[in-house]
């Protein structure tokens, strides 16, 4: 064990408990008396050491460590230095947590109530996408990556170290300012900037599907930028509220080019390189225009009108990076693509309470999506750096969706109440680029509401709707005609929601839910057939006084999606003997646990929880008639087999006894483990080169990881709340 | 962190921070309107809420420095006038709105009493919303009695435990093997809903499902000279950001995911038996996305089909 950062710790602490802590003293001396001081200092801190217990190797942490840092040795979960003066009524603080750590995030505020809040944030996030990845490459300048010349052999594949985690880091920045100058008035503006660094597993294919291809890692420096800005002005009778919001995304790795594992010297047949093309730099502009009215009778009319532009120039990278392509259409294409997307965005609102018993409602809603672009035929497409194709249009995908609703709501008795309602959605695409002009849903619905009871809640909602189109045109038209796509087909759909909560006695709260869904895709010969889903939920709070609570749950879910499909080739383009079908099922059960106990009051506390996640994945395939017909080759193809089951299980636990010193410092011991361990034949044996496939191989590796934190914590009582350490 | 956003901020912080304290300190006084007792007059039987209270922020606004007559009316501006109650020694409750306890009033009520204050910006579409019309209460989720949460005066610790309460299915999907950063405390889920009320779908915080995700996944948003229908119509499509037990939160495990829209001659259809060498690509890996890699578009002049 690493004691050393531990005991440092516990002197650090023990010092500044044995001396009760001047500037806890003062804090709460100031807290007691802030009407007779000008400026009060106050301070909360919780510092301590995380050590491991037994072994846990780099390579294991890739999971465990997705999107946090838990390092061993000294720790600052959470720093917080406040400044008020006068009584106390404004207030500045600066708040962190996980101090020096890769998730640290840092919190300044100042605010006076009802007047201002100026907020600055930083919160990092680390995301860990593998720690056993393998790659030979080298970033030889941004966004190119080479292979040494000769190529290495399969063997130095397979031998080579593990790289050190993979992971994106983002930074988060956001700097907050509300003011409501007088009680009609409010001003809000957000400035955000989102800094995106570090790698991203990325692969590419040098020929076809049939390889070779090669895994890699994409290096990525991005930055998301964006100011709203909103001004609202409300009194009893109206209220109207305006909002523009800038966003720019900008890319400084415009493409990634990465070596051929399989090639050095370029060809026609396949490149010696690939170039693959990053996300390009845009820019969006929104205008949003928000209202609303009350009239007599609790009647509210509401209303927005939305228009964005969302625009994109980036300069176009080459056709190729294979010299060996020289077709003359190269040099003609396009600069750029001089996108102009817009949405228009139009919805109003109506609710009213005609007589006391009965209120009704009704909202509706267009998003119109238009997609225009200067340039809409590429003279040339040279598909993975080597097949050429010529004048290709480029398709645009506009699309129309609105929908409304309209409910009556009556109340039955003081807490009893049941509704009805109507709603509709009709969606508009365009025929040429997809199958359907049209689709239009409908969905009757009713809920019952029971509320305001001390021991009870209930809801129930049940809804069934019904999506039918126009003419269906499968696109291309090489394609199976009689598939349906799932976004576009007709579909049948009913929805069941219950959610209840009894307090069968003061100190027992029992609360379950149940939802059910089912989709039946009613008039698809091909393609999706049924989405089916079920998911139950249980839990127990016990709290027998005032000193203990005990609380259980337990949630199952279960999903089930069913899909019919063929085989199709040149030469059996419709051989009913190639059918399959498709079920994918998906179970999750998860429990949790919970308790907290004031072993002595105001001494002595004991809290824990326990989490277990398992998760089923099987996705079953069968021909309900052997397949023949064809050659043996297409008959082999055509057969459908059984994918191995995927499992996947976590167990975290964490269990805390807390030792209160005073009223402001306190010891906590805390044991935390977690379990982790997956089955997943995806990437569980996966070597680096595998046929013409070369890849990271990094898979998240099974862990037991158990660890003690130590951490004291000096907390006055009267400052906010810290954030829950996990 | 970029410094001069730093700078920024700590120079507007400062001023605010150090602003004289006379400038707000003066306030006028407040008479107390027939029908109402006064919060001094509840503190006489409720010391323990009156002091919890009084430590919050609104406590210290509706108490010490209220802006207006109505927030001078303290503990009178959410429970409405007590001098009935106050005179009867508590036994009469008059016209009095509990929002806990034993017989608590209706929720519409409730919720009328936060609405006299709240009915605009973020919550100007909160009636007629989801939330709204089940009868959700305001303080359902949030508690103005004492400090609970590090903000939003919510009635448990986090975002997720709070929504988590009538949203148990969500909230565990925060266990499951692909799901964002919401335990960690790093998104939460007025990141992307907003639940008192929005123009758009599932009280989404944006127009659509996509321009939500745009908020961080801006470069998602092209417009790409090659588009992915799906991908440019919603995300949701292939994704739930709640959580699910596949890579990336896709809500099917490939190739089936894909195999839902693409029925064309040959690699797309096939059945693909994981045993067989020969479909190896097709289902191991990325499986789809080994050789598909841009699949949320492309703007490489040569990404047709999304492998550039």
């Amino acid at each position: 064990m690493h004691f050393k950062a531990l005991a440092g710790a516990c002197l650090v602490a023990a010092a500044a408990a044995l001396h009760p802590a001047r500037a806890g003293a003062q804090a709460a001396k100031s807290d007691s008396a802030k009407q007779d001081t000008t400026h009060a200092f106050t301070a909360a801190a919780e510092f301590g050491g995380r050590d491991y217990l037994g072994t846990f190797n780099p390579e294991q942490r890739g999971k465990f460590i997705e999107y946090r840092d838990m390092p061993h040795g000294f720790a600052v979960p959470n720093l917080f230095f406040g400044y008020a003066p006068g009584d106390g009524f404004r207030q500045t603080s600066l708040a962190a947590t996980n101090v020096g750590q890769l998730d640290q995030s840092l919190h300044l505020r100042t605010q006076e109530p009802g007047l201002y809040d100026v907020r600055l944030e930083w919160d990092r996030i680390p995301h860990v996408y593998s720690t056993t990845a393998r790659s030979l490459y080298q970033e030889t300048s941004p966004g190119v990556l080479t292979l040494p010349n000769p190529r290495p052999t399969a063997a130095a594949y397979n031998l080579s170290d593990f790289l050190p985690a993979v992971r994106s880091i983002w930074d988060p920045v956001k700097l907050s300012v509300g003011i409501t100058p007088s009680e009609k008035w409010d001003f809000k503006a957000d400035f955000t900037r989102i800094g995106k660094s570090g790698d991203l597993p990325q692969s590419m294919t040098f020929k076809g599907s049939g390889g070779p291809a090669s895994e890699f890692l994409a290096p990525i420096d991005q930055t998301v930028s964006d100011m709203k800005l909103s001004e609202s002005y409300a009194v009893t009778r109206y209220q109207l509220m305006a909002m523009y919001d800038l966003s720019v995304f900008q890319n400084a790795i415009p493409s990634i080019t990465v070596d051929n594992p399989t090639a050095t010297t370029d060809a026609t047949s396949m490149a010696a390189r690939g170039r693959m093309g990053t996300a390009p730099n845009n820019v969006a502009h929104t205008g949003t225009l928000v209202g609303g009215l009350n009239l007599p009778m609790e009647t509210r009319l509401t209303g927005s009108a939305s228009y964005a532009s969302w625009r994109q120039n980036a300069r176009f990278i080459g056709a190729t990076v294979n010299t060996a392509v020289t077709n003359p259409l190269i040099n003609q294409l396009p600069a750029s693509l001089g996108a102009d997307a817009r949405t228009t965005v139009l919805s109003g609102g109506f609710t009213s309470r005609p007589f006391r018993d009965i209120s009704v409602s009704a909202h509706y809603r267009s998003y119109d999506f238009k997609d225009d672009v200067a340039n809409q035929t590429m003279p040339i497409v040279v598909v993975a750096d080597r097949s050429i194709d010529t004048s290709i249009t480029v398709d645009r995908m506009p699309y129309t969706r609105t929908n409304g609703d309209a409910s009556v709501r009556w109340r039955l008795a003081s807490p009893l109440a049941v509704s009805f309602g109507y709603n509709w959605n009709g969606m508009k695409r365009d025929p040429e680029v997809r199958d359907r002009a049209r689709v239009t849903e409908t969905s009757p619905h009713v809920s019952v509401d029971l509320t305001g009871l001390y021991w009870a809640t209930f809801r129930a909602t049940y809804s069934t709707a019904r999506r039918r189109g126009s003419e269906y045109t499968q696109q291309p038209e090489e394609d199976n005609q009689a598939f349906r796509r799932f976004d576009e087909a007709d579909r049948d759909r009913t929805s069941t929601n219950l959610l209840a909560t009894v307090t069968p006695v003061d100190q027992v709260t029992l609360s379950g839910s149940w939802d059910i869904g089912h989709d039946e895709y009613v008039n698809s010969p091909f393609g999706l057939q049924s989405d089916r889903s079920a998911v139950a939920s249980g839990d127990v709070a016990w709290v027998p006084n005032d000193r203990y609570t005990v609380g259980a749950s337990l949630t199952r879910e279960l999903y089930n999606n069913r899909l019919l499909s063929s085989y199709r080739s040149g030469d059996q383009p419709s051989n009913p003997t190639y059918i399959y079908i498709n079920n994918n099922q998906d179970a999750i059960t998860t429990t949790a646990l919970n308790f907290t106990a004031v072993l002595v009051p105001d001494v002595w506390e004991a809290g824990g929880t326990y989490e277990l996640s398992r998760a089923h994945v099987h996705i079953f395939n069968y021909n309900p008639t052997t397949p023949s017909g064809g050659t043996a080759a297409r008959n082999t193809a055509a057969l459908a087999y059984d994918f191995p089951a995927i499992t996947q299980n976590l167990q975290p636990v964490n269990v805390y006894v807390r030792w209160k010193l005073n009223p402001d410092w306190s010891f906590t011991v805390r044991y935390q483990g977690e379990l982790f361990s997956q089955n997943d034949y995806e990437t569980a044996a996966l070597q680096p080169v595998t046929s013409s496939f070369y890849f990271l191989a990094n898979n998240y590796q099974n862990y037991d990881a158990r660890y003690v934190t130590i951490t004291f914590s000096f907390h006055p009582g009267s400052l906010r709340v810290l954030r829950p350490t996990l | 962190m970029p410094r001069h956003a730093l700078t920024r901020a700590l120079a507007v912080a400062a001023a605010l921070a150090f602003a004289a304290p006379s400038a707000f300190a003066q306030q006028p006084a407040h008479a107390v309107p027939a029908g109402y007792a006064g919060s001094a007059s509840c503190a006489d039987c409720h010391q323990k809420e009156s002091a919890s209270f009084g430590a919050t922020n609104k406590g210290k606004l509706f108490l010490n420095h209220p802006r207006n007559d109505h927030q001078a009316l303290g503990c009178e501006v959410c429970h409405g006038p007590t001098k009935t109650h106050a005179e009867s020694g508590g036994d009469d409750r008059g016209g009095l709105i509990t929002f806990n306890g034993k017989h608590p009033s209706p929720v519409a009520e409730q919720n009328a009493q936060c609405l006299q204050c709240h009915e605009k910006t973020a919550r100007m579409l909160w009636k007629g919303s989801a939330h709204e019309s089940h009868d959700v209460a305001c303080t359902d989720c949030h508690t103005l009695m004492h400090a609970a949460s590090e903000r939003a005066n919510l009635r448990q610790p986090t975002e997720l435990e709070t929504c988590g309460r009538c949203h148990p299915a969500e909230k565990t999907k925060q266990l499951q093997f692909a799901h964002m950063p919401v335990e960690q405390g790093k998104i939460e889920c007025t990141s992307c809903h907003n639940p008192h009320g929005s123009a758009g779908p599932s009280l989404l915080a944006a127009n659509s499902i996509n321009e939500v995700c745009f908020q961080c996944h801006a470069d998602k948003r092209g417009p790409y000279l090659w588009e992915h229908a799906p991908v440019a119509e919603n995300c949701a499509n292939c994704h739930d950001p709640h959580g699910t037990p596949h890579d990336n939160m896709l809500k099917l495990s490939r190739p089936r995911l894909c195999q839902q829209c693409h029925a064309g001659t040959g690699h797309p259809i096939q059945p693909r038996n994981p045993a067989l060498a020969s479909d190896f690509q097709f289902v191991f890996n990325r499986q789809c996305s080994n050789c598909h890699i841009n699949i949320h578009g492309s703007n490489n002049p040569s990404g047709e089909f999304f492998v550039r």
